[in-house]
């Protein structure tokens, strides 16, 4: 309620609401203070507001700091593995591999690189919701060994003396004082930025374009098989199921829990072997699937929900059957997915470099 | 008349004078920590300490956040409470810090090893929080309450490294987060009447892999502590008889 007013001023307060398409050159925004914004969110996605936390509410000038250091690849240790390293434009902000060695290290992760679109709206982050806002949830890759395995203090003083960023800095957050959290401050406004609700399917829900009869087809198998976890808006329901991918979980010491699911997270044995739902928005550009990338197609995936299923204690009740679909029905519904493919979104080069 | 006026005038301002003298209006408390293992004086990297379960042991890392001060006076039943104050006490940097109290008679103190659960919520703060003080998880949103990192070896094996990241409190807030109460008064150290006093603590590494729960670490599988039954026993070790006031 409270959220709810605050977006509203702001939207009184902003003498025009900025489109995500105009952001600002470095050279515009100095000796200005932060232009706060909300963007514009299109029906289709179902949501009543845009989400922004109090303490960061987003500006232009944060948004262009946030994408500048996205880009940036001197905050990894070795001066070559930037954010879209593992989360390429051109793939929804995923990187099309199973466990990524792109990392510092050159190790594999042992979880497949999430998509980056719609975090506004999300929870919990990680595939367990271990980060409970893009915030904090920044300094994970960051810092992490075989990811950008950066030393935050490194950082801080190579921002302090570059010479850009403490222009950027000040114009974003008025200050002469570069820290941590505003770099995870910067880095969650750009991502917040990052959404997709112009595929032919928001087209579509805003009766802007027709789909074709096979394609209405997939979207009533979808309603019917697939939107109790992948909510139809977001594509997610953002919450954790276990969705059958295996019988029982190793935890080995060394991994601390990371097999485990949620359940690392909560510890409720509901929530083992439980995962976030991913987005279905973008499923054909974000091969391959599951948190750990184990299924290469989508074909595979449904062939895992008709006869892969394996049960135990904490598998979605959903799931205890299956999904069972003819050669034709899965045509159908992959047809449908395919209108949640979002071009607007993965060529905005307000996004890119 | 006049002369009586005068008199109690003088008496009164004496008194007041006095009063001031006696109860500052508030106490500047410097708390200091220093650490010893087996009662030697910790050095990192460069000393071999035995543990009590035998093992050679080289210390690399030693650092612990301390919050929640709270100061009580039971004979009134006052107290306060130190607002946002987090403190990282770190073996290879600082090891003290001062807060300012209103003035009381305290004789009990408590403070907490860690961070309360509506701080750990989010580590996008400053201040000894930073998460450039190498305290942060990266994997889960909030920090590490006690690293202690080093190296140990058992009868001429192979050196192995010990890593005891203790920091969570989920699903219960006081999981791992533990309060340590003070008795100041049969330390011998009533607040009140100073207007700053130094708290200098001690604290025994031994007690981390003792009582109540006995760490052997050549009998452990794995001695890369981060969670699960040994960080629950650690956090109840350091709870009793760690710290000492001196």
């Amino acid at each position: 309620m409270k959220k709810g007013i605050i977006y509203r001023l702001l939207l009184l307060l902003c003498p025009h609401i900025l489109l995500i398409g105009c952001l600002p050159d470095a050279g515009d925004i100095q000796g200005q203070s932060p232009e706060y914004f909300s963007p514009v969110v299109s029906s289709s996605l179902l949501q009543e507001d845009f989400p922004q936390p109090e303490r960061n509410l987003m500006s232009k000038q944060g948004v262009l700091l946030g994408k500048t250091l996205f880009y940036d690849p001197a905050l990894s240790a070795n001066g070559k593995v930037d954010c879209a390293s593992c989360h390429l434009p051109q793939l929804a902000f995923s990187d099309g591999l199973g466990l990524s060695d792109q990392g510092v290290s050159g190790k594999p992760l042992h979880r497949h690189s999430p998509a980056l679109f719609n975090m506004a709206w999300h929870k919990g982050l990680f595939w367990d919701g271990g980060s409970n806002n893009l915030e904090s949830l920044v300094f994970g890759p960051l810092t992490h060994p075989d990811e950008m395995a950066a030393d935050l203090g490194e950082i801080i003083h190579y921002l302090r003396g570059d010479e850009k960023y403490p222009d950027l800095f000040k114009a974003a957050f008025e200050t002469d004082t570069i820290t941590s959290a505003f770099i995870g401050r910067a880095l969650a406004q750009f991502v917040r930025t990052l959404i997709s609700q112009d595929s032919r399917y928001d087209q579509w829900k805003r009766n802007e374009v027709l789909l074709y009869d096979q394609e209405i087809q997939g979207y009533q198998l979808y309603r019917q098989h697939c939107s109790s976890c992948h909510e139809e808006g977001l594509f997610t329901d953002l919450k954790y199921h276990n969705n059958g991918l295996d019988a029982t979980y190793p935890d080995p010491h060394e991994l601390e829990g990371l097999l485990l699911g949620r359940y690392r997270i909560t510890f409720d044995d509901h929530d083992l072997g439980a995962y976030k739902t991913p987005s279905l928005r973008n499923i054909y550009l974000t091969a391959p699937y599951m948190h750990d990338g184990r299924f290469e197609t989508l074909d595979e995936v449904l062939d895992h929900y008709e006869k892969g299923i394996q049960h135990n204690g904490s598998l979605a009740p959903q799931l205890e059957k299956g999904i069972s679909l003819t050669n034709q029905q899965r045509e159908d519904l992959l047809a449908f997915l395919a209108t949640l493919t979002d071009y607007t979104f993965i060529n905005n080069k307000a996004y890119q470099k | 008349m006049k002369k009586i006026a005068i008199i109690l005038l003088t008496l009164w301002a004496f008194t007041a004078c006095n009063d001031q003298e006696e109860t500052p209006a508030s106490i500047a408390v410097d708390f200091s920590f220093s650490h010893v293992m087996d009662g030697n004086p910790l050095e990192l990297e460069s000393t071999t300490f035995t543990l009590p379960s035998g093992e050679q042991f080289i210390p690399r890392k030693f650092k612990y956040y301390i919050s929640n001060i709270t100061f009580k006076n039971n004979s009134q039943g006052t107290s306060y409470t130190v607002s946002d104050g987090y403190f990282l006490i770190d073996e290879a940097g600082k090891k003290n810090f001062s807060v300012e109290v209103p003035a009381d008679e305290y004789d009990q103190l408590t403070f907490y090893v860690g961070v309360d659960k509506a701080r750990n919520h989010s580590t996008d703060q400053v201040g000894d929080l930073d998460p450039s003080n190498d305290m942060a998880w990266n994997w889960n949103t909030g920090y590490k309450f006690l690293v202690l990192e080093g190296e140990w070896e058992y009868e001429s094996n192979e050196r192995q490294g010990l890593v005891v990241h203790i920091g969570n409190n989920d699903p219960e807030s006081e999981q791992n987060f533990k309060a340590i109460n003070i008795d100041l008064e049969s330390a011998g150290k009533t607040l009140g009447t100073e207007a700053v006093v130094d708290l200098d603590f001690q604290a025994e590494l031994n007690e981390l892999f003792l009582d109540p729960h006995e760490l052997v670490l050549h009998e452990m599988e794995n001695t890369s502590i981060m969670g699960g039954e040994w960080a629950i026993n650690i956090a109840n070790n350091y709870q009793e008889g760690f710290f000492t006031l001196q």
